[in-house]
């Protein structure tokens, strides 16, 4: 089971890498301020476009979903957020579709909604801002609120839950409710709801328990099971898994220590394997157990 | 049997991947589809370091690994996939209506395929072995040795799992009356050796055979290593009552059963309390003792605790019912086997044994971690009612679903698993559904079939927004490539009109910009007209007039074409962007009139007159002076715009008076 090897020719750091909804495509961000697309087959990856625009490293990328088109997502250290967009897929012709410029400081973590709830990309920034950017139509246009102090270092949205919130907010509970988790410097863990009425974001409730810099959440998808699930890992070595059933209350199940800080999670696409990076070079996989504890499956060490 | 603890063996492979180490930097991931990871080396944000001030740079740092497991790419696996789908599929197409005899027909099925598996493994080996030997290349690139030990390692897998599948077949569908026969058969089959009498060659030797023999039930085998010795009356009895053994078959009544068991063993105290011979000589004692079931000289001759259970159930306790089965079995470990861990397989057949299916199932999904075999073991047992039905709180599912919906992440990796994995999703009601609808999005949308496809299994399992949202992205990338009457037609089903419209926009500039073969028109106009609710009637009409007029130049028939360039425009049926392009075509017609007909003719017969000149120079001044007019103009050429200008000031003084 030897890894696929390939070059990405990035001139510096890669910081992030994002599949696109069919497998079929890989975006790659870098310190050297570009995107790269590559087309990803079982024998080789092509590389099919540079996207430029950033004028710092990029953190993240982020793929939206198909029915909106090809686009694509990133945000820097520059404080942008720019939506990019395949014009010609035939010869891999990219366009900026729309740039943000709003937050103060450096943009760390970007995430597309679920597509049921329509466009919607929540930005989260140094300036202890999340921006939720939302295409109407015709025109982006964004809400801010603050959310965590001295910043903001990941934001997760929930999954689209048809039969309505788990977790009561006191709207009525056959509308689906937009929901996001954010991760920030205050060690908090954070909920926040999406008013229909109000047209407003409300903080919900903080999910306590890590004791240093939050630095990735991520929801897990839903895939019918009657609770709710999100994963949160964070400078104190902890990585958290918090859990909601139908009462609406979290209940939170820490994993076994690890040796170093964690720096991201990342639920797989079916919500029942958490991969977890820590320290200097180690990725690890971890399941549920049938009695509600945590084994790790593998360990992906770095090693020469 | 003692098996590797399946996590510590995955847990050894993966960290012995070679990854060159990144210096200096986080090791960081993102999800393929199914069991893939793409690896980087990839610092955050908080751990940014410009690059002038990082003291070392490696090469590597802006490489990508992508790393998969479980996944079924090698062939064995898929011929023994699609085999056992089959297989599956039958189970549940019949599930209300199901016989025993069709539940063990499966069971017997999947261990055919178990054994084709790990007969086709070790061909696929033996050939290996065989191309490594003439191509160096190949041998370089892939490791040889590790390459065969996961074949071994996956053979010997197999052998474990129809083992298990087995003794599952045996105890609950085959003989389920018949518990110890049952065991007893399978034990026969699985774990004894078959004896090579002609090589036995020294006498002790030759008694151990015979003892461990009766221990394993294969009497005719002690028969025939009995003959080997100088015949006497003792040796004779011997092979008679071994001969007489009453043999327990399906269908004997068990009292009547008992009954026979009673009288044999009568009659073989008899034998050996009056016998001197036998008690004098050790080895016809120990027979006789193991035959009579003194639990001792068993537990001494035995070296597990499956043959001291098997020999149990046939010497000392043949009627134990189904029930006891598991103390019973517990009470066959030794002291020392006791005090060891007991190894992982050995829990599963006891749980099986204990009638604790579940927790088996549960063992067998973290120990031995292959998710084909608790998937398919746990269906075939749901479908005999031996196994929890009720929703688990910690699963949120019943064990079943549970399991097969873990296979089915085995099948993700791979997209020509697709039609496989969608009979597995469909029968999961409770869950299989929601994974079904991801699934079914998240394929790559090629071709016109794979639509079709897609758009099947989400009308036969009621996904009816996931087939909008499939129409829809089919609608979008047809139209990105100029595919516009599939493109109509998909999006028209997904009632995305506004997208439509937007399409065939694109089809309009495409027409006013280049020559467009009347038949794709056609195929246009007949996709908008399966539009029901005549969303887009306006663009259907002015497509069919467009066609017409463009036929009518094909034809030379000028008059009819002018007329027809006069009604659209007048209507407003023509788009904006056209309008230049038809007034330039009128300015053709006109200059053709000019010249062919006479002024009596003209004057009759003139198709645009005074106020139709009038008419397309107020068209040219709104379109000219519009906030759009690039949009509008970019069809034509200045020089064409200048031309159509100077032509119609010049036509209209000739048009004065024409009505």
């Amino acid at each position: 089971m030897e890894p696929i090897t390939f070059t990405t020719e990035h001139e510096d750091t890669i910081h992030d890498a994002q599949m696109d909804y069919y497998g079929k495509k890989l975006a790659t961000c870098s310190s050297d301020k570009i995107i790269k697309i590559f087309k990803i087959t079982d024998n080789e990856q092509i590389h099919v476009a540079d996207l430029k625009g950033h004028e710092g490293p990029v953190w993240a990328v982020s793929w939206c979903h198909p029915r909106f088109g090809v686009m694509l997502a990133s945000c820097s250290h520059d404080r942008r957020v720019i939506i990019w967009k395949e014009i010609d897929s035939e010869n891999n012709i990219w366009q900026k579709e729309y740039e943000y410029l709003e937050h103060k400081s450096s943009v760390n973590s970007i995430s597309w909604s679920p597509q049921e709830y329509g466009l919607n990309l929540a930005c989260g920034s140094s300036d202890s801002m999340v921006s939720i950017l939302t295409f109407s139509g015709e025109q982006w246009t964004h809400k801010k609120f603050k959310a965590h102090q001295i910043g903001c270092n990941s934001v997760s949205w929930a999954p689209f839950n048809p039969t309505g919130s788990l977790i009561t907010s006191g709207e009525d509970n056959t509308t689906p409710t937009l929901r996001l988790v954010t991760g920030g410097c205050d060690h908090l863990v954070k909920i926040w709801v999406y008013l229909q009425k109000e047209k407003e974001w409300k903080f919900e409730c903080n999910l306590e328990g890590h004791e240093n810099w939050v630095r990735s959440v991520s929801w897990a998808p839903n895939i019918g099971l009657p609770f709710q699930t999100i994963a949160s890992c964070s400078q104190d070595k902890k990585v958290i898994i918090w859990s909601s059933r139908s009462d609406g209350k979290w209940e939170k199940n820490i994993l076994p220590t690890f040796d170093d800080i964690v720096w991201s999670v990342s639920w797989s696409f079916t919500g029942n394997v958490l991969a977890v990076s820590s320290g200097e070079n180690s990725v690890t996989l971890w399941r549920e157990k049938n009695d509600g504890n945590w084994y790790c499956f593998s360990d992906l060490s770095n090693q020469n | 049997m003692q098996i590797e603890n399946n996590q510590e063996k995955k847990q050894k492979q993966f960290a012995t991947e070679i990854i060159p180490k990144i210096h200096s930097q986080n090791l960081n991931f993102c999800w393929g589809i199914g069991n893939e990871l793409f690896l980087f080396g990839g610092s955050t944000s908080a751990f940014y370091c410009p690059k002038k001030q990082r003291k070392e740079i490696n090469s590597q740092e802006n490489n990508i690994y992508i790393l998969s497991w479980d996944t079924t790419n090698n062939e064995s696996i898929s011929k023994f996939l699609s085999q056992t789908h089959s297989i599956f599929v039958k189970l549940q197409m019949k599930q209300n209506q199901l016989s025993n005899t069709d539940t063990l027909e499966a069971s017997q099925g999947y261990r055919i395929a178990l054994q084709n598996l790990k007969q086709n493994l070790i061909k696929q080996l033996d050939e290996s072995n065989e191309d490594f030997q003439l191509n160096l290349d190949l041998a370089n690139s892939v490791n040889p040795k590790a390459f065969k030990d996961e074949i071994e390692s996956e053979a010997k897998l197999v052998d474990i799992m129809e083992r298990v599948f087995h003794l599952c077949e045996n105890f609950f569908l085959l003989h389920s009356k018949y518990p110890s026969f049952s065991f007893v058969r399978w034990f026969q089959l699985n774990f004894t050796d078959q004896l090579e009498i002609e090589s036995i060659d020294t006498e002790s030797i030759k008694w151990n055979k015979i003892c461990r023999s009766i221990i394993h039930g294969k009497f005719e085998n002690a028969i025939n290593l009995l003959a080997k010795f100088p015949p006497n009356q003792t040796i004779q009895n011997t092979q008679k009552i071994l001969q007489e053994f009453p043999e327990l078959k399906y269908q004997t009544h068990l009292t009547i059963y008992r009954k026979q068991f009673q009288n044999w063993r009568k009659k073989c105290d008899k034998i050996y309390n009056s016998n001197e011979e036998i008690k004098q000589n050790p080895n016809l004692s120990a027979i006789y003792k193991i035959l009579l079931g003194d639990e001792n000289e068993i537990n001494q001759r035995t070296d597990s605790w499956i043959e001291r259970f098997a020999s149990k159930l046939l010497f000392i306790y043949p009627n134990l019912e189904i029930q006891s089965f598991g103390s019973k079995a517990k009470e066959c470990f030794t002291e020392k086997e006791k005090k060891e861990r007991i190894n992982d397989l050995d829990q599963i057949y006891l749980d099986i044994l204990s009638l604790n299916t579940s927790r088996a199932l549960l063992r067998i999904y973290s120990q031995i971690g292959n998710t084909w075999l608790s998937a398919h073991l746990s269906d075939l047992l749901f479908h005999i009612d031996s196994i929890q039905k009720d929703v688990l709180p910690t699963l949120g599912t019943d064990i079943r679903e549970f399991f097969v919906l873990e296979f089915c992440q085995t099948l993700l990796s791979n997209p020509s698993r697709m039609p496989i994995l969608v009979d597995y999703l469909i029968s999961c009601q409770k869950m299989g559904k929601m994974l079904l609808s991801e699934i079914v999005q998240r394929q790559n949308i090629d071709d016109e079939f794979i639509y079709k496809k897609l758009l099947n299994i989400c009308q036969n399992n009621q996904l009816d927004l996931e087939y909008k949202t499939i129409c829809q992205i089919y609608g979008m990338k047809s139209f990105s490539s100029h595919k516009f009457p599939s493109g109509i037609n998909a999006l028209l089903e997904a009632e995305k009109i506004e997208i439509v419209n937007s399409g065939i926009n694109r089809f309009f500039k495409k027409i006013v910009s280049e020559e467009i073969p009347l038949y794709q028109i056609q195929l246009v106009i007949e996709s908008l007209e399966s539009d029901k609710q005549n969303q887009t009637s306006k663009k259907v009409l002015f497509l069919k007039h467009y066609k017409e007029l463009c036929e009518y130049f094909q034809e030379n028939q000028m008059d009819k074409a002018g007329r027809l360039i006069l009604e659209i425009m007048k209507k407003e049926i023509a788009p904006k962007m056209f309008w230049l392009t038809l007034i330039w075509d009128a300015i053709v017609i006109m200059e053709e009139e000019e010249k062919k007909i006479e002024q009596e003719q003209f004057q009759k017969n003139s198709i645009f007159n005074h106020d139709s000149i009038m008419f397309f120079l107020t068209k040219v001044k709104e379109i000219t002076s519009s906030h759009q007019a690039n949009e509008y103009t970019q069809y034509i050429s200045k020089d064409q715009l200048q031309v159509i200008r100077f032509n119609l000031i010049r036509a209209l003084p000739i048009r004065i008076g024409l009505k």
